[in-house]
């Protein structure tokens, strides 16, 4: 494949590697690392992929291993069974339309949590903290974030319903 | 998609809080298989976990769209030189109030040697000084061997943190230390009723109102010794707990029930032969089964790792564990180190010996050794070398002194080595260690530890 085509072919995919990546790192940050890697490995030997397919059937198997990689050496033990995994690959794969659509819902989404639970949500994610670092910078206890947070998800989680029922009505 | 998926009866609300715990690294192994078991057969499990990695790794890249908004400034009509008078006003007092104000520091480095670092969120790092303060949730590293430092909390409790070590402090209404990794002992001052300093690991969280203990962070387990006073340490997984007092020690990890016993001595001998793989939590070193002496089964390759001085360079290392808490074996009057090895060339070869005192109460000290002459120069070899403790020297943390200017300063009896190292720096010289043992006289031969499984 041509480097730029690769490239561009990569980029367009990026949502359907990293929602995967994140659920077995679960950091922001190493997801970043992750896929750049995923891109530069890939444009290395760009010539030889024969067609987008294989290229994605590729980074894919080089996205998880290098997640999976990195558990290992951070000595995380809660690494994801194979068929588990490959379960979360396939819908990020069967549903790569659907998936955009739902990340765009989901940005305007966000913009009508409240303050309390968009600070909390920022700091979780944005940040990076764990949930008790959150609750102590919040000033509440663990089980309360925990609560708070799914309590967040799921109202993120019926916005996005709600507005994509809207677009097909 | 699972044809055979059906959907669990579990509410929604629980499999969220579920997963969010899975987030956070937080289920224990019950926890994990049956979240597990729901991504296997239930593909509305499967959405929702999939929907909220979407939601968390979006939230993560659109941070700044879900901070919360500023209040938009007012729009004034000024003229230029209005608004530069104003910003220059602005600037000057925004520098007096910074300069009369700083955040309440946790902790204050003290004394330190080596590479200790700060690091920081965009992942670069800082190195520290003595008198540095450090605020909330900082993370400091050792990073090279024989590193320590000191860090002091207001109160007067010191926190020694040694080599390869990770840390991060926290003042709320209590303390709260996190050990990532490493080795630490803590000197707690007296803490107010009803907030302990809490010692908290991936596997425990230890209260301590008062005392002296040692911890031990790996990824399999955390080791607590308790030195004066006594503590409570609960496990993460399931929040039982133990109380462990002076003398005691209390290991935690996934797979042991948690209990106290007293503290074991440590031997005198110690063996490690790779006949059947590497031991448990061996550090560096590959696995071989060829080539191998008559009679050998197995050694271990030297491996490579990033120099401590400069990560460019590649060094080739064999590196026992870490067993700082239960100790390799204790130094004695006539204890001797012994290895068979291989080079394909000669070269010399550098032997070294972390140890602690038996109380933990002072720095550790590495001790080093070089392997020379031992062969000829072009041929590849076995060999075997017999070394006396007393011959190794302590290592200077002086670039000026090197180790052949540097005095004969042997480990003193009663040092426990809790780490050994053959290491040929830079140069590849393909050495492999068959065994390396410590013996000393009047004790039986030692016995070649447990081993992982070579496959």
């Amino acid at each position: 494949m041509v480097e730029t085509d690769l490239v561009r072919s990569l980029l367009e995919a990026r949502i359907r590697l990293t929602v995967p990546i994140w659920s077995i790192v679960r950091e922001s940050q190493t997801v970043e690392d992750i896929f750049q890697e995923v891109v530069l490995r890939a444009l290395k030997q760009h010539d030889q992929f024969t067609d987008e397919g294989h290229l994605m059937a590729w980074s894919r198997t080089t996205a998880k291993n290098l997640a999976v990689d990195f558990l290992r050496q951070r000595g995380k033990s809660q690494v994801m069974d194979a068929g588990v995994l490959d379960r979360i690959w396939t819908i990020s794969d069967e549903d790569a339309q659907g998936l955009k659509e739902r990340q765009d819902a989901l940005r305007n989404c966000l913009k009508t949590v409240p303050p309390r639970q968009r600070e909390m949500i920022r700091l979780r994610y944005g940040e990076g903290l764990s949930c008790a670092e959150v609750a102590t910078r919040i000033g509440t206890t663990l089980d309360a974030i925990y609560k708070r947070l799914s309590r967040t998800h799921s109202q993120l989680r019926k916005c996005v319903e709600v507005a994509l029922q809207g677009e097909t009505s | 998609m699972n044809d055979a998926a059906q959907s669990s009866d579990l509410p929604d609300d629980d499999l969220l809080e579920l997963i969010i715990r899975y987030h956070d690294g937080q289920l224990d192994e019950y926890e994990m298989v049956a979240l597990m078991a729901l991504l296997e057969g239930d593909d509305r499990a499967l959405s929702i976990f999939h929907d909220t990695a979407l939601q968390a790794l979006t939230i993560a890249e659109h941070a700044a769209v879900v901070a919360e908004p500023k209040p938009a400034s007012p729009v004034w009509r000024r003229s230029t030189l209005s608004w530069l008078a104003l910003a220059v006003s602005v600037a000057v007092v925004a520098a007096i109030a910074w300069s009369s104000w700083q955040p309440p520091y946790v902790v204050r480095v003290g004394d330190l040697e080596g590479q200790i670092v700060l690091l920081n969120p965009d992942g670069s790092e800082r190195q520290l000084r003595h008198g540095d303060l450090l605020y909330d949730n900082q993370h400091i590293a050792s990073r090279d061997i024989g590193s320590f430092a000191t860090l002091l909390f207001a109160d007067g409790t010191s926190i020694q943190i040694f080599d390869q070590t990770e840390i991060s402090c926290r003042q709320g209404a209590g303390k709260e230390v996190e050990v990532f990794q490493g080795n630490v002992v803590a000197d707690v001052a007296p803490q107010p009723e009803g907030h302990p300093l809490q010692i908290i690991t991936l596997h425990s969280i230890t209260d301590v109102l008062g005392t002296v203990l040692a911890i031990q962070v790996s990824p399999q387990r955390t080791d607590v010794d308790v030195l004066e006073g006594k503590v409570r340490v609960a496990r993460t997984g399931d929040r039982s707990t133990v109380d462990v007092t002076a003398g005691e020690k209390t290991v935690v990890s996934r797979k042991v029930p948690l209990s106290s016993r007293p503290r074991s001595p440590v031997g005198n001998t110690w063996k490690v032969d790779f006949e059947s793989g590497l031991p448990r939590e061996w550090i560096k070193g590959i696995w071989l089964d060829q080539p191998l002496p008559e009679g050998s089964k197995g050694g271990a390759r030297a491996e490579q790792r990033p120099s401590f001085w400069d990560p460019a360079v590649t060094w080739y290392e064999v590196e026992s564990y870490n067993r700082w808490s239960r100790g390799i074996c204790m130094v004695n009057d006539e204890s001797r180190l012994q290895m068979r090895f291989f080079t394909q060339r000669a070269g010399w070869i550098q032997m070294i010996l972390l140890t602690r005192d038996p109380s933990f109460k002072q720095s550790d000290v590495t001790y080093e050794y070089i392997i020379r002459n031992y062969g000829n120069k072009r041929e590849a070899g076995w060999h075997t070398v017999d070394i006396p403790l007393s011959e190794f020297r302590r290592t200077i943390k002086d670039p000026k002194i090197g180790y052949s200017q540097s005095p004969i300063n042997p480990p003193r009896p009663g040092l426990v080595i809790f780490k050994v190292i053959v290491s040929t720096q830079h140069r590849d010289l393909g050495l492999i260690v068959d065994e390396m043992s410590i013996t000393a006289p009047g004790e039986p031969p030692p016995a070649a530890e447990e081993q992982e499984a070579a496959s």
